[in-house]
């Protein structure tokens, strides 16, 4: 018998590697758009702790003031990130459920869309004079 | 070279590399899940922090306020929270026991993460709003 191998030999081994770059690619692929969606959410996490914040020192220290309900995170550097926070009164307005949205507006039209990465913060605060 | 080795050392080389490869991708994932959980847990901690408040708001502006124990829920967009909040009211001393607990789908499978707090203090002054004293914020 002749040395080397033979047709049937390459081409099971190219199926086998074919098999298996193309099911690695794919799970790769997976991995890698969860990777890029969980950065966009924990970045947009962080924004919008840090906004929640902001509202609460400011209506701790004056209960009726103003604060921007929309907006961007520039001062950052983040312009595509933006944030959307409502408040619900409870308790005849001492009590407020306050909800901030944040979102990685890709597409630039002010609105959450829903393959945008976005995250959640609701928390209630309870005025204290 | 017998017939069939290449083919057979072929078939040992990509096993292993499946094996490393899988390691890989589930080491990988993993980390993405402890990601997803901190987030999670995050929002259930403010859901925590936002129940207390309740309580605090009994003690700040109740003059007789009593103790109780209220639970609800919070549903949003791709948000699912409960929480439970418990006042104990030992005049003019008080205790509050709050816990935040939000459900997220990973991956098709449900997880739920909670967090807890205990709160511990006295209470000031002659009106409302009276003035509190926190002596103990702890997340349980």
């Amino acid at each position: 018998m002749r040395k080397g191998f033979s047709l049937i030999e390459v081409l099971v081994s190219i199926l086998i590697l074919g098999v298996f770059m193309a099911s690695f690619g794919v799970g790769l692929s997976h991995i890698l758009i969860a990777d890029e969606i969980e950065k966009a959410e924990s970045r947009a996490i962080n924004f919008a702790e840090k906004k929640l914040e902001e509202y609460r020192t400011a209506v701790l220290s004056n209960w009726y003031t103003s604060f921007p309900l929309s907006g961007n995170f520039s001062s950052e550097g983040w312009t595509s990130y933006i944030y959307s926070l409502s408040v619900n009164s409870l308790n005849l307005g001492d009590l407020r459920q306050v909800k901030v949205m944040v979102w990685n507006d890709e597409n630039n039209n002010n609105t959450c869309d829903n393959f945008e990465s976005k995250s959640i913060l609701i928390t209630i605060i309870s005025r204290r004079k | 070279m017998r017939r069939g080795q290449i083919l057979i050392a072929v078939i040992f080389i990509f096993a292993i590399l499946s094996l490393i490869m899988g390691g890989l991708i589930a080491f990988w994932e993993d980390s993405l899940r402890s990601v997803e959980a901190q987030k999670t847990e995050k929002q259930a901690l403010y859901l925590a922090e936002g129940s207390a408040e309740i309580a605090v708001y009994s003690v700040i502006w109740l003059s007789s306020p009593a103790s109780f124990t209220r639970s609800g829920s919070i549903s949003d967009t791709n948000f699912l929270g409960k929480y439970t909040v418990s006042l104990i009211w030992y005049s003019p001393t008080f205790e509050i026991i709050s816990t935040g607990e939000v459900e997220v789908v990973y991956t098709g499978e449900v997880y739920t993460y909670r967090r807890s707090l205990r709160l511990q203090g006295s209470r000031f002054g002659d009106t409302s709003p009276y003035t509190i004293n926190i002596t103990l914020w702890r997340e349980e």
